[in-house]
């Protein structure tokens, strides 16, 4: 990823949309700074709560993980350890960041697991996390992001891998929760379908930049980049029968070798003339706090 | 109607539970599909539509021959196929072919792309050298795919493309049916509407039928003519497409829809949430199996199972209370 400029207001949630290999992910792992070798964070800043995240140490970095920003992950049979009781997985979050012990402590666990509608949950905190289903694991993945009343969570793709009603029943539960706590959330997918039910803020990522961003109203209502436009008429609508969806030609570009200038332009249904320059073209306030980057625009 | 392609008439089939490896014994039965009926009509796509573990994958394989049906008839053109001789059911598996979900899976790595589309015609039918690679090479045009992949392996294209060249596979026998079985859900965003506007060109040119198997909503209406909804191994409402999309009555169609994800933030409905989890397949619920999670549910859902009823044209539900709608 490559100059990527978005933020997140408290109870604000953030949809960070694109195809696979557009660097949402990695956009994401690098606010918690765990980008994977041999990826670095090469320049910019990120700021949580008006502190710089890019320049915390690594002990500093752990006392927020978790606490502070914490993430939910796509699969949750892998991101859970299937050795531990979900109960004590929990709770090590808990032991960690809040320093509680003993009965505080697993009263804690329970009441966190009761927020997520766990139901019984004061006998299921014992079981494992393969005596769960899909939908009840991620319920405890998310129990474990908010236990510590965090002040920013990320979810990536949080719920690709369950089933529709199950799916319903975990935004639902995550909504409520933003409601109650004032959480800030930032919602990695590829379906414009989450960000119209969760989302306020919408950051749509081609190739490794955010090349449009506005509210979510003004996006859909209003999509200025060709990109974000083909995408949301490639994809088929639950409420009416569209006679014809947009086909994108071609492919994703692969970011190993990327080519000077905008990105989308070889799959681009109007490129003009100064599309072919070799800028990337620059991002331009389009009105109502839409930024998009199109030499359309420019 | 002009006469089915395909027919399924109480099509069931149960997995055994079984216990013990020297003597053993049947615990339990899961039943995978539990007595369904539908109709495929030529040219047209039908639509089986569900969660997962509600049988859909089941069904397909069932139709093709891939498990042994417990109890009901599958029948293709009017016949029985389960009853066919062996030189038959050679003719029908050249007529039926399917497409799965996940491209990377489906095609063998080692083998360059022209004999994996060449496969299926060297098994069916014997044709020359000659005669093989311009079916070959017709099958690729079909998909757009250039001939010169033809020497190719499949690794060296995506999972769009994948997807394509087993469409092509498919074709090449000049089917009458194709199974596909979640055909554009392990594909990215953008290829879906390629492969899905393919699926669709391909089906009219052809005039052939598709029964397919999806748990996207979206999907299927834009896709199908016909759906089925099913729960737990069973047709809980079957419909036109739009018939049911715009007015569901099942209470299960009900919740499925107002759960799947609206297409813009103004249209953002309040989700009927469904109390519980889905009861296994083995220990199904007496009375209506949906009961326990109804919303509805009355004393007679307890009393017995309730079978598709006709209650508008073409819109077939299986629920006590809707008997009373009309």
């Amino acid at each position: 990823m490559d100059g990527v400029d978005f933020s997140v207001e408290q109870g604000m949630a953030l949809g960070l949309v694109g195809e696979s290999g557009c660097g949402k992910s990695i956009t994401c792992l690098s606010v918690l700074r765990v980008v994977p070798e041999p990826g670095r964070i090469e320049g910019g800043e990120i700021l949580f709560r008006g502190e710089d995240l890019v320049k915390k140490s690594e002990p500093e970095m752990r006392g927020i993980r978790g606490k502070h920003i914490s993430m939910i992950l796509q699969d949750p049979m892998s991101s859970l350890n299937p050795a531990y009781s979900v109960g004590e997985q929990v709770a090590e979050a808990i032991r960690i960041h809040q320093r509680l012990k003993g009965r505080s402590l697993w009263a804690k666990v329970l009441e966190i697991l009761r927020l997520v509608r766990i139901p019984s949950a004061e006998s299921r905190m014992y079981d494992y996390p393969h005596m769960f289903s899909g939908g009840m694991r991620q319920r405890v993945a998310g129990a474990i992001a908010v236990s510590c009343e965090p002040g920013l969570l990320i979810a990536d793709e949080p719920t690709t891998s369950l089933d529709v009603t199950t799916q319903a029943i975990f935004l639902r539960l995550l909504k409520d929760i933003q409601k109650k706590s004032g959480l800030a959330m930032i919602f990695i997918t590829h379906d414009f379908g989450i960000v119209a039910k969760m989302c306020d803020q919408v950051a749509v990522m081609y190739a490794g930049k955010i090349i449009e961003n506005a509210p979510v109203r003004e996006i859909f209502n209003n999509p200025r980049h060709p990109y974000t436009r083909a995408l949301m008429d490639s994809v088929p609508k639950l409420e009416k029968k569209v006679s014809r969806l947009f086909n994108i030609p071609g492919q994703p570009p692969s970011l190993y070798d990327l080519a000077a200038g905008c990105a989308f332009k070889p799959r681009c249904p109007s490129g003009e003339g100064k599309c072919s320059s070799d800028e990337f073209p620059p991002v331009v306030e389009v009105g109502n706090g839409h930024r998009v980057r199109c030499w359309k625009y420019g | 109607m002009a006469e089915a392609l395909l027919e399924v008439r109480g099509l069931k089939k149960y997995f055994p539970i079984t216990k013990g490896v020297i003597r053993t014994k049947v615990m339990g039965l899961v039943k995978s599909v539990d007595g369904i009926n539908f109709s495929i009509a030529p040219g047209t796509i039908f639509a089986l539509v569900g969660e997962s573990g509600c049988g859909k994958t089941t069904t397909s394989r069932l139709i093709l021959l891939l498990e042994k049906a417990t109890e009901g008839t599958i029948l293709f053109r009017g016949e029985d196929i389960t009853k066919l001789d062996p030189e038959r059911v050679k003719e029908y598996k050249s007529a039926v072919q399917a497409i799965f979900q996940d491209p990377f899976s489906s095609l063998n790595p080692r083998m360059r792309i022209g004999s994996i589309i060449a496969e299926p015609l060297k098994v069916q039918k014997r044709l020359g050298k000659a005669e093989i690679q311009y079916r070959v090479e017709e099958a690729l045009k079909q998909v757009s795919i250039d001939v010169t992949a033809a020497r190719r392996y499949p690794h060296m294209f995506s999972g769009g493309q994948r997807q394509r060249i087993a469409l092509a596979r498919a074709l090449v026998l000049n089917p009458r049916l194709i199974v596909l079985d979640e055909p554009v859900s392990a594909l990215d965003v953008s290829i879906r509407a390629q492969t899905l506007n393919l699926l669709h060109d391909l089906q009219r040119a052809l005039g052939i039928s598709y029964l397919l198997i999806s748990h996207d909503l979206a999907t299927v209406r834009y896709m199908s003519h016909h759906v089925g909804v099913m729960y737990l191994g069973r047709i809980v409402e079957r419909a036109e497409c739009e018939s049911l999309y715009d007015q569901p009555f099942h209470p299960y169609t009900q919740a499925l829809l107002s759960a799947a994800l609206p297409s813009h933030p103004d249209l953002v409905k309040d989700e009927i949430m469904l109390p519980g989890e889905v009861p296994s397949a083995a220990a199904l619920p007496p009375g209506c199996r949906f009961n326990p999670r109804c919303l509805h549910r009355e004393s007679i859902c307890l009393d017995y199972e309730p079978e598709l009823r006709l209650i508008r044209e073409n819109h077939w539900v299986a629920c006590h209370r809707q008997k009373r709608v009309d």
